[in-house]
């Protein structure tokens, strides 16, 4: 008998890809309803206005407009999104459906047309006269907590959503004892995630029913529901969220949006289907932002390299509003966890400010805060490396965490690990020593080549406490998976997590196949809808694979308890000398003493009359899963090679290498795909993209003509290398690992490209480097920092300044 | 993003196409390709009472040479001249600026005539055809006109075309026995409108440049020709100091309009490294010919 490998490890083909690659996805824009009515909204061309008045008679009179809503129009039953935070000194606020008085950012909708099409519905946009009175803009960190700015919203004093400050260890004995200090300022861009699909809602309200349907691209299929259900004022079985496929996630689809609850609401009113699809420009403008924070740094270290101390001052820009249910501690908060890294620093303060800025909200997107954190720690290392003259890989070696669970000055436990042999596993395939060399021969001969490296642990499934203490009104720590087997053998599973490009279909169906000694094939999973599958939390913060393939492994476990115990009577043996293999139930060492798992589930579903006696019928168990505190931790270390073209500025990435623990691999392939993916945003957000307001608050890059998104041209090859420390923690010992991509690669490509700038006598501090900028860098030969010359700059519009080491 | 409304016309012959401008005029805009209107319709930014397409008029798309001279129909997608042997064996500083056009869907869809006619300073045709001294018949019932590039670029986006009038021809001139080519270009991604960049032509007699051509682009608000750098090399060698010298001289005075991408002083700096380049590579060409 040869037993089925497992599938677990195995580089099994994405079966998602079949009806993705041919076209055959189903997305929301695929979904129409008899009676469909299209929408569009008038938006704020202003950062920060008052309204004067909305004009829509012009609106209404244009041919195919149906009806046209504003604030005043909206139902009372229909409440402004607030995303509640009880930390003391979180400061809510109200995000309006339809602003009805006042404009906080450019974007933010005022009316709602609805119309036969989409054409006529922008038509009647177009005849929308809103009288707006502008206030001053409030755009960047400096001038959002100047005390002479007022606030944003009435409601508050100082623009301000959070701000708290802690200390672990003894920071200022470490400082005082130190032999040398390095202080950076770190600025990082915003960024929008521009998943391919933009935000779709549609919305069909039935009103003999009282039922809502809505069809969302969303990332939360049930958080969506339950959103939708808080605003509306309607009971939670009464709303349906259908998430089919959705084209890219990245975390802004977590999030409740405005328009999500006017869509509803119009379709309430009229009783009639309603659709709005956001065009590009509306996703850039009005989809969730992320990244822009200032991070100014300081680390004490020993003169042999070992840093003793590191305090972080972190400040995001948030915008306007906090997302729902996230809230607007997210991103500074989580970067001001991270700061320390993979090291082993014990002492640690940090204080952390969420800015109310007049610009879109920000909130997840992936890499949440790591980003800068990351940034922040590996430029300090690398400056520290350069005052010690220590090779960059040798100052890590001496600061990385050694012995496993360690738990950081934040709280964070790093349940297992080893992360000295993973930088050995890339020193070695990056080919490192023998790059530094050829770029020094390469020096000499006016060619600027660098080589960086950025080492993270990677935070994910996140446990209830972990969120808990955010003191956000949802925790969502645990997920479900519900696991059936059909009279046929075959196995449905149903999870609570979403599959948008993830791979989670075949992950999952992965894990199960293994518990039940099935063939990958033989299992079906499904997801996205909450009329369908179990209550579950959905996909973001790299938490599917530890939740739901954990919840997956106990439900099996479940399952085959119960299968064992129908094919022992069945075989005449007893239920500890069976094994699922190859869809049969076999005796262990006697292998064709078998029998055909169908039968088995035959006997459990269709022949109830011969269970034997205190066995019950079916075949489905659910169950959740919990992940440990404060979550499970992978980690990985990128590094990059590159040469800077003195007359242009560009940065060509030669070799790329990412080397990655994220415990047990399910799948190498879908792991190399989600680091690939995470590397490709960070290459467009260490070199190209970056949201731009100008002065007046406008935002000038709401094209992907501006807005510079990487191509497949500008990403490079890339090697992946995997080392395996399982989680002890987490049944499979999963780590969950869809961002790191992302967050380390920036940090990579800043400190390739200051390897490089080493003999201008300039660093950068500041993402994206700009080809100008780069220029600019290498034209001032170690004379005058670049600094000086640029001091004068608005730093809302330009975060590029650079420092002399 | 969708356009408001319009009157859409689809013309089948040339001089009904004509007879839709002349009724229309000002209020038309005459559809290529599209890959610059449509966006421009779907944003709102321009909103015509009438569109004309061409794509159903015989007629406009051909590539020949008669007498040395090349001729271009105005409907001619970009892909097509692209892999032309005729304008590769005879033009091949077309066929190197045409791969530089945005990416291959675009030139597959994208016309000849209508990136000449949209005349964006910063799209290669128009600075190759400003390299090669190109000129451009156009067509309205007051009857056919040939205008020097010189003449026809006015300013960005805007031609010394009348609204009546319909670009029906490119007509390029041979290039100079044994003219090596250069087309050097830099943007920030593969297939975006480049920041800066040149287009050179160069022959040599013996081991002097006997004739130099260089042209701007997006340097000004039209293609430029650097006529005062183009001189400066007639009976130089072609060295590195040179044409360092004379990119130097190609860009005095030039002064690119700045954006997020990159202000003037970069753009000043990096379209007189693309002169060098484009020169460098031209001249080596050239010597290769010989």
């Amino acid at each position: 008998m040869t037993i089925t490998p497992r599938a677990t490890g195995a580089r099994v083909l994405r079966r998602e890809d079949g009806r993705l690659l041919r076209g055959g996805g189903r997305f929301v824009s695929d979904a129409t309803v008899p009676g469909m009515l299209h929408a569009a909204f008038v938006r704020s061309p202003h950062a920060h206005a008052l309204i004067r008045s909305i004009d829509t008679n012009h609106a209404a009179a244009t041919p195919g407009v149906v009806a046209v809503l504003t604030a005043a129009d909206l139902d009372p039953g229909v409440e402004p999104i607030r995303a509640r935070n009880g930390s003391p000194n979180y400061q809510e606020c109200d995000m309006p459906i339809l602003a009805g008085e006042k404009v906080r950012t450019i974007g933010e909708a005022v009316a709602l047309v609805v119309a036969t099409s989409r054409y006529t519905a922008e038509d009647g946009c177009d005849a929308v006269a809103v009288a707006f009175e502008p206030l001053p803009a409030l755009m960047s960190i400096e001038e959002a907590l100047d005390p002479t700015s007022p606030p944003i919203h009435d409601s508050m004093e100082r623009n301000l959503f959070n701000e708290f400050h802690t200390t672990a260890g003894d920071v200022d004995a470490a400082f005082a004892t130190a032999d040398h200090v390095v202080e950076l300022e770190l600025r990082q861009q915003r960024c929008s995630a521009i998943a391919m699909e933009a935000r779709v809602v549609l919305a069909n309200y039935h009103p003999a029913e009282g039922t809502l349907t809505v069809w969302l691209s969303t990332q939360v299929p049930h958080l969506a529901r339950t959103g939708l259900a808080l605003h509306l004022g309607l009971a939670e079985t009464r709303v349906r969220v259908i998430a089919p496929d959705i084209g890219g996630g990245f975390g802004p689809k977590c999030v409740l949006y405005p328009e999500d609850i006017a869509i509803a609401a119009a379709s309430r009113i009229l009783g009639r289907p309603v659709k709005w699809t956001s065009d590009r420009v509306e996703d850039i403008q009005a989809t969730v932002h992320g990244r822009e924070q200032i991070a100014r740094v300081k680390a004490a270290a020993t003169n042999d390299g070992r840093v003793l101390a590191v305090t972080a001052e972190l400040s995001a820009s948030n915008g306007a509003y906090g997302p729902w249910p996230y809230t607007a501690s997210l991103e500074s908060g989580q970067a001001s966890e991270n700061v320390t890294g993979p090291y082993e620093i014990a002492n640690y303060e940090r204080h952390v400010r969420a800015v109310i800025t007049n610009k879109t909200m920000m909130g997840p997107y992936r890499g949440v805060g790591r980003v800068i954190a990351t940034l922040a720690m590996e430029r300090m290392m690398d400056e520290l490396a350069a005052r010690l003259e220590l090779d960059p890989l040798e100052i890590r070696r001496r600061n990385l965490v050694r012995t496993f669970p360690y738990t950081t000055a934040t709280g964070l436990r790093f349940e297992s690990g080893d992360y000295l042999a993973l930088l050995d596993r890339l020193e070695e395939v990056m080919e490192w020593q023998a790059l530094r060399a050829e770029n020094a021969e390469l020096r000499a001969q006016g060619r600027y080549r660098g080589i960086g490296v950025a080492f993270a642990v990677e935070q994910s499934a996140y446990g209830p406490l972990a969120l808990g203490t955010r003191k956000m009104a949802i925790t969502p720590g645990y997920d479900t998976s519900a696991v059936r087997m059909e009279p046929d053998g075959r196995v449905r599973v149903a999870v609570g997590l979403h599959n948008h490009g993830q791979g989670h279909e075949t992950t999952v169906a992965q894990i199960a196949a293994d518990e039940l000694g099935l063939r990958v094939d033989d299992v079906d999973v499904v997801f996205g809808d909450t009329a369908i599958v179990p209550y579950g939390l959905g996909t973001w913060a790299s938490r599917s694979t530890v939740c739901c393939g954990a919840a997956t492994i106990l439900a099996a476990g479940d399952l085959r308890a119960r299968l064992t115990l129908l094919a022992a009577e069945m075989l005449e043996a007893s239920p500890d000398d069976l094994l699922l293999a190859d869809g049969a139930v076999v005796i262990r060492g006697s292998p064709s003493h078998r029998i055909p798992i169908a039968d088995v589930a035959r006997r459990a579903l269709h022949e109830p009359h011969l269970l034997p006696e205190g066995v019950d019928p079916g075949l489905e168990f659910t169950r959740q899963f919990m992940p440990p505190e404060p979550g499970s931790f992978a980690n990985s270390v990128h590094a990059a090679h590159v040469e800077l073209d003195p007359e242009t500025g560009r940065v060509e990435i030669l070799k790329y290498v990412v080397a990655e623990d994220c415990g047990t691999v399910v799948n190498p392939m879908i792991v190399e795909g989600q680091v690939q993916g995470g590397v490709a945003q960070g290459v467009g957000g260490a070199l190209l993209e970056a949201l731009v307001y100008d002065d007046d608050g406008t935002l000038v890059t709401t094209s992907l003509m501006d807005y510079l998104v990487p191509t497949s041209v500008e990403v490079p090859p890339m090697q992946v290398v995997h080392q395996e420390s399982p989680s002890q923690f987490v049944p499979g010992g999963f780590k969950g690992m869809g961002e790191g991509g992302a967050v380390n690669a920036p940090a990579a490509i800043v400190g390739a490209v200051n390897d490089a700038l080493a003999p201008f006598g300039v660093a950068a501090n500041h993402t994206p480097l700009k080809p100008e900028w780069v220029r600019r860098a290498m034209r001032n030969r170690a004379s005058h920092p670049y600094q000086a010359e640029h001091a004068d700059q608005p730093q809302h519009t330009d975060h590029e300044k650079g420092f002399a080491r | 993003m969708k356009p408001p409304l319009f009157d859409y016309h689809d013309p089948r012959g040339l001089e009904e196409a004509l007879d839709l401008l002349a009724r229309h005029g000002d209020d038309a805009k005459v559809l290529a390709g599209g890959q610059s209107l449509v966006p421009l319709l779907n944003f709102r930014l321009a909103r015509p009472d009438h569109i004309v397409d061409l794509g159903r008029v015989p007629g406009l798309a051909y590539i020949r040479r008669r007498d040395g001279v090349l001729r271009i129909g105005a409907m001619t997608r970009q892909a097509t001249l692209e892999v032309s042997p005729l304008v590769a064996s005879h033009w091949p500083l077309l066929t190197e600026a045409l791969s530089l056009v945005a990416h291959a869907q675009i030139r597959n869809r994208g016309t000849v005539g209508g990136s000449v006619a949209h005349a964006d300073p910063a799209a290669e045709l128009p600075v190759a055809f400003a390299a090669l001294d190109a000129s451009f018949h156009v067509r309205s019932q007051r009857g056919t006109r040939m205008i020097g590039w010189r003449d026809f670029f006015v300013t960005h986006l805007t031609t010394s075309m009348e609204p009546d009038e319909v670009l029906v021809e490119i007509e390029v001139p041979p290039v100079p026995e044994g003219a090596g080519h250069g087309f050097e270009e830099f943007s920030r991604r593969h297939g975006d409108f480049a920041l800066g960049g040149a287009a050179a032509l160069v022959t040599l007699d013996q081991n002097h440049i006997q004739a130099a051509r260089i042209a701007l682009l997006a340097a000004a608000d039209t293609p430029l020709r650097a006529t005062e750098a183009e001189a400066s090399l007639t009976g130089q060698a072609p060295t590195e100091e040179a044409i360092a010298e004379a990119a130097r001289i190609a860009v005095i005075g030039v002064e690119p309009t700045g954006d997020i991408h990159g202000d003037t002083e970069y753009r000043h700096g990096l379209i007189e490294a693309m002169v060098r380049r484009a020169l460098k590579q031209a001249g080596e060409r050239a010597s290769e010919v010989r």
